[in-house]
């Protein structure tokens, strides 16, 4: 569900998810996999109000694209670092092929139109709940090492010049959530 | 625990079973994973097929090799005329273009509130070609205009393209780089261009072009041999650039004041009967009209223009004149004789004026003209059939009859923008606002254009004035049309593919134009693949587009330089012309003389000039993060001032300045040097990116451009890019 915030989905998709039934299922559920902390409680009462599709969609084609001063694409390899130091800010480079192999070896197909970005937030997410139905502790292993890039991407939402915060708020449920799992291994 | 009931739908396409892979293959740590990745790392990179650096107009070929899906390594083909089998810096720094962070991913359309957002291929094309039909439709097809910089596909679809629709408002770069150069020489010798067979000198003049600043490492090979056979190699420059490694003597010259160099030695020559008469006699017009002109610029007269002792200029045409015809003056490019000065294109001019003088034309050692390059034969399949040609001629031809049609002024069109006859503006890859000349005009131009689309890998300062943007793959994501070219030896080349395509939403320009044309109801024009007539073209040469992409390039020496055959000189009169009529329409003499520059330095005045770094192609490559780091590790924004015109103002080296004149002003660091003429600073160009989209490139250097005005040469409509003055002052005094 999660996942769903940062991927391009249908109206019909995205106004079933944020139903209100839908959506406090969603938060309480996220209320119970974290711990209590002033963060997590900010960031859950800015999910409270999820934008409309209009507004989705409308902040996606600003800042989910290349090219912009604005642009904030979650994908991996333009926040992660890495030997490469000042160069690291490119697509392609190690998430992404680390995304695509393991993909591959479990039989999973990464959609053709992210072929350039396995990486992709969203992909990662989608990984992690595929991970967690099979084998809870690989799903552990597999968030402790791939979303150690999200406080860098949390700082880049911030400094975009638009209300990025309930895509900040996610991040940084979503990082709440990787807090508890891995004090839990 | 996450609850897989809320997971709903998701992203990843999975076989049945593919659970259980997980349990029981097991699953593949990151761990795991980088100790795998580790052990082959020695890996070599696979062999992936010929690519064509993309980093500036030179197209040097390369072998890519690929490891993991991304590129790994390129290696130059030696087969390719002008990339020698060694890319250069900016060779291997764009070759990371495909990865950058900063590339366009999507169409983007321009908002009301001046954002970009975006918006479908459908939408851009519905919306695009539907104002396009609405403009020819009542403003007729001349109300359009391309600007754009010829890479071969691009060349080829958006001409085709532009052409199905009607217009003949075809512009490309030339008016910031070589139009007066390349229309002056036609106006001498028949063609825009020529080289010299270096290798074989005795002696070579260079007047304000460096090699090694400049585009191909083929010159710079080509200098060094010239050094390492023991030419004679003379720089005639303001500046002491980088190519002062291969030669024996500097002269720097006052900036804009060649043309009196040039006519000066000419003089020297023609007094002392060296000149090769034979030549003059058999191959020449106009040369007694010449002749009686150069009796007023004696050396005397040239020094106190030049700077240059009258002994010198004496001393240089009589070496150059002794060693022909195994020897020249190289024929320039963008500065002095490309678009630098109002007197640019008459430069162009003398300097194949005074090659005439010393009979030097294809002879071994000397200038050379470049053979025709192999040229595709009649292709027999309807559909590759030209549309209608154009009867119009594109606007700026009439204004400047001299000039060469296919690089007539992109500055004029921009004032037809201006004044409402033209509505609608693509461009291709073409930074114009970034550099063509001052970037503030041209900004306001362009922003008020009816409709303005640019295709592009990133958002430039053209790009972010245009309306709408179409991201274009790189140029290692496609399959491209071979090209011939024409060079000492003529080379064939294609570019193939090496990587898939990176992001999804972006399309290469070949398949852009085709569907623009769908959209604009000229679609009928395209109606085959680019493989289909990629190998249509090549059997006319007896090739298949296998064999190229097997072999990437191929040359033709048999097809290289007749030295000694007689030349087919390509001139209305059929010879060498030292004077012709035609310049008489845009107010010149028929033969060359001084025409001073349109500015002069006076008082605490400099003339502002510029030129190349290696490692930079103008703004082209400014927001490669390799290569801009290039640029901060050696403090390469740095202007160059004169140590006594320093010391004057009371400027230190390494100091803060502030560079300043009417149009513009900003900070900088100074190089303090004697190796630069005192009456003028050196500004590299290529710096002071404004968008801010390039985050690498932008508020990095100065804006050359920002300082020069927004003018033409009223003879071949150059953008005169060093017909500007500035003043310097040091930050805080």
């Amino acid at each position: 569900m999660l996942s769903w915030c940062f991927a391009p989905v249908s109206r019909k998709e995205w106004e079933a998810a944020t139903d209100v039934d839908a959506w406090s299922e969603l938060l309480g559920f996220l209320t119970g996999e974290t711990k209590p902390s002033a963060r997590r409680d900010a960031a859950l009462r800015r999910l409270a109000v999820p934008p409309t599709y209009e507004e989705k969609t409308g902040f996606a084609s600003r800042h989910f694209t290349g090219g912009l001063p604005g642009s904030a694409l979650p994908v991996e390899s333009l926040y992660a670092q890495s030997e490469a130091g000042p160069f690291d800010q490119a697509y392609f480079r190690e998430p992404a092929w680390y995304m695509r192999d393991l993909a591959e070896s479990l039989g999973l197909e990464i959609p053709a139109s992210f072929a350039a970005y396995p990486d992709h937030l969203f992909l990662e997410l989608d990984m992690a709940v595929f991970l967690h139905a099979a084998n809870p502790e690989d799903a552990r292993d597999f968030v402790a090492h791939r979303f150690t890039w999200l406080p860098r991407y949390v700082a880049r939402l911030k400094s975009i010049n638009a209300d990025a915060s309930f895509y900040v708020a996610v991040i940084e449920v979503l990082m709440c959530v990787v807090d508890a799992w891995r004090e839990e291994r | 625990m996450l609850d897989a009931k809320l997971s709903r739908r998701g992203f990843l396409a999975g076989a049945a079973g593919a659970a259980a892979a997980v349990g029981a293959s097991g699953y593949l740590s990151f761990g795991a994973w980088e100790k795998a990745h580790a052990d082959e790392a020695d890996d070599e990179p696979r062999f992936a097929g010929h690519s064509a650096c993309g980093g500036c107009y030179s197209k040097c070929a390369y072998s890519a090799y690929v490891k993991n899906g991304r590129l790994g390594k390129i290696v130059g083909d030696k087969d390719h005329a002008f990339g020698v089998g060694k890319p250069c810096a900016r060779g291997y720094g764009w070759s990371q273009m495909a990865y950058s962070a900063n590339r366009l991913t999507d169409p983007l359309k321009r908002t009301e509130d001046g954002d970009f957002e975006v918006i479908s291929w459908d939408q851009a094309y519905q919306e695009i070609g539907d104002k396009i039909k609405e403009i020819i439709a009542t403003s007729g097809p001349q109300a359009l205009s391309l600007v754009e910089t010829g890479s071969v596909s691009m060349d080829f679809y958006v001409q085709r393209l532009f052409t199905a629709l009607g217009c003949a408002n075809m512009y490309r770069h030339g008016v910031a780089c070589n139009l007066a150069r390349n229309s002056g020489l036609l106006q001498s010798i028949g063609t825009g261009d020529f080289g010299a067979d270096y290798a074989n000198a005795k002696a070579v003049m260079f007047i304000g072009r460096s090699f090694a600043d400049g585009i191909r490492p083929a010159y710079v090979a080509e200098v060094k041999a010239a050094r390492d056979n023991g030419a004679y190699l003379i720089m005639v420059d303001p500046r002491y650039n980088s190519s002062m490694g291969f030669c024996d003597e500097w002269l720097p010259i006052n900036p804009g004041t060649d043309l009196a160099f040039i006519l000066a030695m000419a003089h020297v020559v023609v007094r002392d009967g060296l000149e090769d008469k034979e030549f003059i006699e058999s191959d020449t017009v106009g040369f007694d009209i010449w002749a009686e002109s150069l009796k007023q610029y004696t050396p005397e007269w040239a020094e106190k223009i030049t700077g240059i002792a009258a002994a010198d200029i004496e001393r240089l045409a009589k070496l150059l004149a002794e060693n022909a015809p195994a020897a020249s003056i190289d024929s320039g490019w963008r500065a002095v004789t490309g678009c630098s000065y109002i007197n640019s294109g008459e430069t162009a001019r003398a300097i194949a004026a005074f090659n005439g003088l010393l009979g030097c034309w294809n002879k071994p050692g000397g200038a050379i003209l470049f053979p025709a390059a192999p040229a595709f034969g009649k292709l027999e399949d309807p559909r590759f059939a030209a549309p209608p040609a154009v009867k119009d001629k594109k606007l700026g031809a009439k204004e400047y009859p001299v000039s060469l049609y296919s690089m007539v002024s992109a500055n004029f069109l921009m004032e037809q923008i201006q004044e409402g006859n033209v509505r609608g503006i693509v461009f291709c890859q073409s930074n114009m606002v970034g550099g063509y000349s001052n970037p503030k005009v041209l900004e306001e131009i362009l922003t008020s254009a009816e409709l303005s689309v640019d295709i592009e890998v990133q958002m430039t300062d053209t790009a972010r004035c245009c309306k709408y943007v179409l991201p274009d793959t790189s140029f290692l994501e496609r399959d491209d049309l071979p090209w011939s070219f024409a060079y000492a030896v003529p080379c064939l080349t294609l570019r193939s593919q090496v990587v898939d395509v990176l992001h999804p939403n972006t399309r290469p320009v070949h398949q852009i134009a085709k569907e623009l044309a769908e959209a604009c109801g000229v679609g009928q024009y395209f109606d085959f693949t680019l493989d289909e007539l990629a190998e249509a073209q090549l059997n006319t040469l007896g090739l298949t587009l296998t064999e190229m992409r097997e072999k990437g390039s191929i040359s033709y020496p048999d097809k290289g330089v007749d030295y000694g055959a007689p030349i087919k000189w390509g001139t209305a009169s059929g010879k060498f012309q030292f004077a012709n009529d035609d310049m008489t329409k845009v107010g010149l003499t028929p033969d060359v003389n001084w025409i001073e520059p349109l500015v002069m330095p006076s008082g605490d005045e400099f003339r502002l000039i510029g030129g190349k770094q290696p490692i930079h192609s103008q703004s082209w490559t400014t927001d490669n993060p390799e290569l801009i780091q290039i640029t901060h590790d050696y403090d390469l924004t740095r202007i160059w001032m004169n140590a006594a015109r320093a010391a004057e103002l009371g400027i230190a080296d390494g100091d803060e300045v502030e560079v300043y004149n009417d149009l513009n002003t900003g900070k900088v660091r100074v190089k303090v040097t004697e190796r630069l003429n005192p009456t003028c600073i050196w500004m590299p160009s290529g710096y002071g990116c404004n968008s801010p989209d390039l985050t690498n490139a932008y508020g990095v250097g100065l804006s050359f451009m920002s300082f020069v005005p927004f003018q033409r040469d009223p003879y071949y409509g150059a953008t005169m890019s060093q017909e500007a003055l500035v003043k310097v002052r040091k930050v805080g005094a």
